[in-house]
């Protein structure tokens, strides 16, 4: 083959390889190690795989201290149905240390963020799971302008690819700090934030530059009284020079036709944030300049147009016929207990689901490797 | 057989002729040829009666195979585009998948030889096919199975992501 393909051909065939075997095909010989350790093939190779499905990652335990991950792959897609191939299970966390308390925070192009141990104190890495690679980032406790107060806040992570500068970066809140950290510097680097949360948020999105997320209370995140209605407002921050944070209050229809059967607000973290997006319903009309945050309350999958205040229903999760997963040959519908939430966010293009809890029937699925494209497994 | 092949019998379709390089003449319609972005490159600039390519790299036997892909690529083209003019529900895409996977299981060299004709005549439907046939045989193999299936020699230094 060697003197037979030229080298552009076999560019373009490694290309189509999926990344676990790649691990392998770059010890073959050392022109084919030249191809795939070369940034342009990392690159080329990051967006075929971004433009199709293909990695499905699922964490569960089956015994009191050990959880398993497990991915799949997906290989045929037909009528919703998903048929999948399992190519790695393994024990979670996949790395040697002490500390067992480890949650995946949020994943990207197939990598993970994971972290270890109790905020401010916390260890966190981006973990590969096909090439098994890892990097840990730098100690946030070393920095004083990280630790926040209180000091066991709630927080919520995000790990993206900043297209501009070819780098990951991972992003995180706590109650009125953020920090940043481009994957690869030595130092974090922390922002006031004029929109505190006293309680959890939704995950962070990034999208088009910004890191979306909800949160419930008051604006500035002072306590709220029991008659005190609890509002919902969508905070962004600009990923830039200067971090520049937009609140929007979200109308209280939101609340009031999702929950008709239900008399009271029911706290934030029962909507699970699945995105924002411009094109949710394209063929009807150009959305492309409107900003819609897809969220999902129990088996509904709605979204939240920022501009008109309306919402729109989207989709029913409690469809089988329309979104499932078909494992070895048959649908599965019960699945392990989840251990990690939390994971869920979707795609920037058309209708992808994310899944979590679903109403008592536990599994929780996340797709990688598609940009951020989830898929719902019950 | 080969040098009398002849698709069109209706007489006013126009014709151009393909050569191989072992000789072989090959007769198509023009629409058919022109799948190959290398003959529609420079198809305008020649002379009608001098429509004739001499492949230098493809054999006859693997152009025998790339006309009948360009062929049924145009026919099924056709019927899919008269099938959405008359709002006809058809499965023609997918029967034309079904197609190519059919027609992409080939021997190894065989393979080889039509990716490396698509690439030269630049029919790109044709090379991605090829190119994902050869990707997929990569799937699952160890460096070594990968080694002997392409015919490659060992030069490589250890890497320690291997092991599995």
């Amino acid at each position: 083959m060697v003197n037979y393909f030229s080298q552009d051909i076999i560019f373009q065939i490694l290309l189509k390889v999926p990344a676990k075997d790649l691990v392998r095909a770059k010890v073959v010989c050392k022109l084919w190690h030249s191809i795939i350790s070369d940034p342009n093939f990392v690159n080329s190779q990051l967006a075929h795989s971004r433009s199709r499905p293909e990695i499905i990652l699922k964490i569960y335990s089956m015994e009191r201290d050990n959880d398993y991950l497990e991915m799949f792959a997906i290989t045929k897609q037909k009528h919703g149905i998903m048929q999948v191939e399992t190519i790695c299970n393994m024990k979670f966390p996949p790395l040697q240390v002490p500390c067992k308390k480890s949650t995946v925070k949020a994943s990207c192009n197939g990598l993970l963020l994971i972290s270890h141990g109790k905020h401010p104190f916390e260890v966190l890495y981006v973990y590969n799971p096909v090439t098994r690679q890892c990097v840990v980032l730098p100690s946030m406790a070393k920095q004083r302008i990280i630790v926040c107060n209180p000091p066991r806040c709630y927080n919520s992570w995000t790990l993206f690819y900043n297209d501009s500068v070819g780098k990951y970066v991972v992003f995180g809140s706590f109650h009125s700090r953020c920090v940043v950290l481009t994957v690869g510097d030595k130092e974090w680097s922390g922002y006031e934030n004029p929109y505190p949360h006293e309680r959890a948020t939704s995950q962070l999105i990034y999208v088009e530059k910004k890191v979306h997320w909800l949160k419930s209370g008051t604006e500035n995140g002072q306590a709220v009284w029991r008659n005190n209605p609890r509002k919902c407002f969508h905070v962004s921050v600009n990923i830039g020079v200067t971090m520049e944070f937009t609140l929007i209050q979200l109308s209280q229809n939101i609340h009031a036709i999702e929950m008709n059967s239900i008399p009271y607000l029911r706290r934030l973290d029962s909507y699970k944030f699945v995105g924002t997006t411009g094109d949710i319903d394209s063929s009807t009309t150009d959305y492309s300049d409107v900003v819609k945050i897809v969220m999902r309350y129990e088996d509904k999958l709605f979204y939240y147009d920022l501009k008109s205040h309306q919402y729109k229903n989207i989709a029913h999760l409690n469809n089988k016929g329309r979104l499932c997963i078909e494992i070895n040959n048959r649908v599965s519908n019960r699945c392990q207990k989840p251990v990690h939430s939390g994971l869920d966010i979707s795609s920037t293009k058309g209708l992808a689901i994310t899944y979590n809890s679903f109403l008592g029937t536990n599994s929780l699925c996340s797709k990688l490797a598609l940009g951020e494209n989830f898929y719902l497994l019950e | 057989m080969k040098d009398s092949f002849n698709p069109s019998i209706e007489p006013p379709k126009k014709t151009v002729t393909l050569v191989s390089s072992d000789g072989y003449d090959f007769e198509v319609e023009e629409e058919v040829a022109l799948e190959s972005q290398v003959i529609k490159d420079g198809f305008e600039d020649k002379a009608v009666d001098d429509r004739e390519y001499l492949l230098f790299n493809v054999h006859s036997d693997t152009l025998e195979l790339i006309i009948k892909y360009c062929e049924k690529h145009v026919s099924s083209r056709k019927s899919i585009s008269a099938a959405a003019a008359s709002s006809s529900s058809s499965n023609g895409e997918e029967a034309l998948k079904e197609w190519d996977e059919h027609f992409i299981s080939v021997d190894t060299n065989t393979l080889y030889d039509i990716l490396m004709a698509a690439d030269y005549l630049n029919i790109k439907s044709l090379l991605d096919l090829a190119i994902q046939k050869v990707a997929d045989t990569i799937h699952g193999r160890s460096p070594e199975q990968i080694r002997k299936k392409f015919n490659i020699e060992n030069d490589s230094i250890i890497d320690p992501w291997a092991s599995e």
